[in-house]
């Protein structure tokens, strides 16, 4: 099993160093075939794994498997832990992985950089995989890098485009600052406990809550609340929660395929992965449980209405992301910690199939993003729009799709709650659902309904290597709940991996059958709101279009906040980058100019300089003066003989 | 005062008024006279300190051979009398206070630290007398001090290559032998054997 | 009293004398060769003085070998010189500063 486990993290890894460093020179056929099947390997194996450790939990693994450095007692070492979260997160990450590989074949044929691409995926895969599967929290952070570099690389991708350079610096520099809570939340963890390995730091929980750390002379904390803050502060960096999301909207400059692997399916995740991993040290702080809650209730709120002035296609899409990020923030901090991993895994189907559709959209429409240039294309494209409409329905959490059972679960979770700031998150993500629905429909009407604004070429269906996919990923974001939900949510299924609440205390429900959830939720207001919401989108925009303009003179104000996405970027850059590059410019013109070099180097050198060319003047070439020097010297080679005696 | 006293103090004084005109005299030739003056009434007083051969050797090879090879330079080369405003150059003052330190250094050490000299102050020689100071020279010279005597001599010889060297000036023009090159043949060049009949019993 | 004390004040004099003239003088060269030999006369006065005060015929044996390579010495000096004047056709002080940096 461990050697199968170990075949699985690094296939991707082979595959992409060969597709990277041969594949150029072998052409297509190679790259292509490779890549798929060390994915696919991974993939299968993955889903033996799964197969394997559901049939028989006594088969979970937790071991170290290479010690990278010792230091006296301490050592650090890379290992595989593999229990239910770590291999269900393999499955998903390797099968959603699969699908944007085959995928790519079609979106990237024409690109210069093909064979660049499947390197850079594989590699993300292989990264990925790293991160879930690591026992500690050395290989945890350095995974957790290694995906950070792979998303600058392929959001990036296209580097001969500046805004294609800035988002990935963007990213790659938010991303940084969350790095360093994450950094001392490790450090403070290992300062106390002394390892880095998950068992150990999770059995001494107790310890880091009953150490108690003095911040300033009014404010005590237990290292524990402190830890998971700082921990949360990676994990608020990585899925974008407020207010360092300002980075994945701008990585939709990268080409869609990686829109739809890394940051809807698999990167972003991995925050909310650290989060539920790290469940037995959250369990015991209500501090950081409301912390976390909070800002994911406004990350889904406040994110969900940027969606619906946008008109970029992909933008959409990624505000959607950001959104449903933020539930899955929220329900970890309500410690539903279940009811996120599965909204973390439905999301991961029906968000990358989203997607991947829009990209399907921009292929056939040569390029082209703003969805005020497109509408009617259902006639064109039928199975895009099928496969949108199977990505939307589930997004919305209509009854019966996977996104429903999961949405609603946590939405229950969330009303249960007790935790400080659950009746504002509570409020928050209902308001979100009607959010949800609106801009979903919106983009889903204004694309594929109506007339047919797009002034081109003729627009055909996506070939075959793009359908593929699609179907590929409706089928999860349909019935993936079904023989799930009761097991993963409200079951045992995650017990050994995650701590939390019997489940009939955590959601006030006691799940029986799927079917019977549905129905039960037929009596709450969530499938309404998402109804309303869908009706709202359909009114303003197949009925009566012409009406949003109309409704943007009433709301102006409140239109340019929205345009502006709350000034944070102006912030970002206007204050902090500023005052950031301005102390660096005053370091270099002050310290580095004046001191170091003026001062400390050249002022040594014009020192001696001057010093020698003083003391060079003794050389005359007159010989009296060097008579005159030595009878000088003989006059205190005497006066010390005197003085001596 | 006795008479050895009265001699002492007159040759010292005018050891020292000749040594004062060899630094203060204009003409180089007044100076190198006044430097002869210096060793020969130095020599009488060499000789009160019973040290006759050295004394008598002073006269003979630093005025006889010395001096006169400095005269000799003097007069080769033409040195015209400098008619300068000032003496001294514009170190002297300081050279003068130096000069004094050491005088007054010296002087110190000399009456005040008197106690630390390894020899008595006044003792009266007891050189063996019924032998001549060259007898004793010699005998020390020979025996103990061989090798630095053979050193010495060679000593000699290298100056007189090392001066003959430096300002040997040879005559273009004028035909002489080369003994290096006549040494440094090699006679497969020079000579050939043949075999030959014998002329004479044919 | 004719004291060893007279004959080293006799020697330190003449050395102080022989030293001005390296330093003050603003002749030319064979002054300064000239105030070389007066400090070797003064070390010999005082190598004399010690041999006959501490009876010791060791002072005059080095006095002996003091004054050929004296000799030696000079000789050399005044083929310096002379090779010297010949490039130079001067022998004034002034103009021998080539040692100047």
């Amino acid at each position: 099993m461990l050697e199968l486990s170990l075949i699985a993290l690094t296939s991707p890894l082979i595959g992409g160093l060969l597709s990277g460093l041969i594949g150029p020179t072998l052409g297509k056929w190679f790259t292509n075939g490779v890549t798929i099947l060390s994915v696919l390997i991974s993939f299968l194996i993955s889903c033996f794994i799964l197969f394997e450790i559901i049939l028989d939990p006594s088969l979970i693994i937790n071991q170290d498997i290479y010690t990278w450095l010792s230091m006296g007692n301490f050592h650090f070492t890379a290992g595989i832990l593999l229990d239910h979260l770590t291999v269900s997160m393999m499955a998903v990450v390797t099968f959603v992985s699969l699908v944007v590989h085959i995928y790519t074949i079609g979106y990237m044929r024409h690109d210069s950089g093909y064979h660049r691409f499947f390197c850079y995926i594989s590699l993300f895969t292989f990264s990925m995989l790293t991160l879930v599967i690591s026992n500690n929290f050395l290989q945890l952070f350095f995974g957790w890098e290694a995906v950070g570099v792979m998303s600058y690389l392929l959001i990036g991708f296209w580097y001969t485009k500046e805004s294609a350079i800035k988002a990935n610096f963007k990213a790659f520099i938010v991303n940084r600052v969350g790095d360093m809570g994450f950094l001392l939340g490790i450090a403070l963890i290992f300062s106390i406990i002394g390892s880095l390995d998950y068992q150990t730091v999770f059995t001494s929980n107790t310890i880091l809550l009953e150490r108690n750390i003095v911040m300033t002379s009014n404010i005590t904390t237990s290292a524990l609340t402190l830890a998971c803050l700082l921990l949360f502060i990676g994990a608020m960096a990585k899925s974008a929660q407020i207010p360092l999301h300002v980075w994945l909207p701008d990585s939709m400059e990268g080409p869609t395929p990686i829109s739809a692997l890394i940051h809807a399916a698999t990167m972003v995740t991995a925050g909310v992965f650290m989060i539920a991993r790290m469940s037995p040290l959250f369990e015991l702080s209500s501090t950081a449980l409301s912390v976390v809650l909070i800002i994911g209730a406004i990350t889904a709120l406040l994110t969900g209405l940027l969606g619906i002035v946008e008109f970029d296609i992909k933008r959409i899409i990624a505000y959607s992301t950001l959104s449903q990020l933020g539930y899955m923030v929220v329900a970890a901090g309500v410690s539903a910690y279940s009811a996120s991993i599965f909204h973390l895994m439905t999301h991961a189907f029906f968000k990358a199939l989203l997607f991947l559709a829009a990209g399907s959209v921009i292929i056939a429409l040569h390029h082209e993003q703003d969805i005020r240039n497109m509408g009617g294309l259902r006639r064109f494209m039928p199975y895009t729009y099928v496969a949108t409409l199977i990505g939307s329905l589930s997004l919305i959490g209509f009854p019966g799709f996977s996104g429903f059972f999961s949405k609603d679960a946590l939405i229950e979770a969330v009303a249960h709650s007790n935790v400080v700031g659950a009746e504002f998150a509570y409020y928050a993500v209902m308001i979100g659902v009607f959010v949800t629905a609106l801009y979903t429909f919106r983009l889903l009407f204004r694309v594929f309904h109506g007339q047919l604004r797009f002034k081109g070429e003729k627009i055909e269906e996506s070939p075959m290597v793009i359908i593929i996919p699609l179907m590929l990923l409706s089928i999860p974001s349909m019935i993936f709940a079904w023989p799930t939900v009761g097991d993963f949510v409200y079951g045992n299924f995650f017990a050994d991996s995650i701590r939390q609440m019997p489940s009939d205390e955590l959601f006030g429900y006691n799940f029986t059958d799927p079917m019977s959830f549905l129905i039960h939720t037929l009596s709450g207001t969530v499938v309404y709101l998402s109804l309303f919401g869908v009706l709202t989108a359909w009114f303003f925009y197949i009925y009566k279009p012409d009406l949003p303009e109309k409704f943007l003179q009433f709301l102006k104000p409140i239109h340019t906040l929205l345009w502006n996405k709350y000034y944070f970027d102006h912030f970002y850059e206007k204050v902090i980058a500023k005052s950031v590059a301005s102390l660096g410019s005053f370091f270099w013109n002050f310290g580095d100019v004046k001191i170091i070099d003026d001062t400390l180097v050249n002022g040594t050198a014009n020192t001696i300089a001057k010093l020698s060319a003083f003391t060079r003047r003794i050389q005359t070439g007159y010989i009296y003066h060097y008579a005159l020097m030595m009878m000088i010297g003989l006059s205190f080679f005497l006066a010390w003989a005197i003085i001596r005696s | 005062m006795t008479s050895l006293e009265l001699i002492f103090y007159i040759f010292s004084s005018i050891l020292l008024l000749s040594s004062l005109g060899v630094v203060l005299f204009k003409n180089p030739v007044y100076s190198a006279l006044s430097l002869i003056s210096c060793f020969i009434t130095s020599a009488f007083l060499w000789l009160l300190l019973e040290a006759e051969f050295l004394a008598l050797v002073l006269v003979l090879v630093y005025v006889g051979a010395v001096m006169v090879l400095f005269l000799f330079v003097i007069m080769m080369l033409n040195i015209e009398l400098e008619v300068e405003t000032s003496q001294f150059n514009k170190i002297a003052p300081l050279g003068l206070i130096v000069g004094l330190i050491i005088v007054g250094e010296l002087m110190t050490l000399i009456w005040l630290r008197s106690d630390q000299f390894l020899v008595t102050s006044s003792a009266v020689s007891s050189f063996d007398k019924e032998v001549s100071n060259s007898v004793l020279l010699g005998t020390k010279l020979f025996t103990d001090y061989i090798y630095a005597f053979e050193i010495s001599g060679f000593i000699l010889l290298l100056a007189i290559i090392v001066s003959i060297s430096l300002t040997l000036r040879r005559r273009k023009g004028l035909k002489r032998q080369i003994v290096s090159k006549q040494v440094d043949i090699d006679p497969a060049t020079r000579v050939k054997l043949v075999d030959m009949e014998s002329e004479v019993n044919k | 009293m004719i004291t060893l004390q007279s004959y080293l004040t006799l020697a330190a004099l003449l050395f102080a004398i022989g030293a001005m003239g390296i330093i003050i003088n603003k002749k030319n060269i064979i002054i300064v060769m000239m105030s070389i030999e007066l400090m070797l006369l003064a070390v010999n006065f005082n190598f004399i003085a010690f041999s006959y005060f501490s009876n010791d015929l060791t002072g005059q044996i080095f006095v002996f070998f003091m004054l050929a390579i004296a000799a030696a010495e000079a000789a050399i000096g005044l083929a310096i010189l002379v090779t010297l004047y010949r490039n130079k056709n001067t022998i004034s002080v002034r103009e021998f500063k080539q040692l100047k940096e």
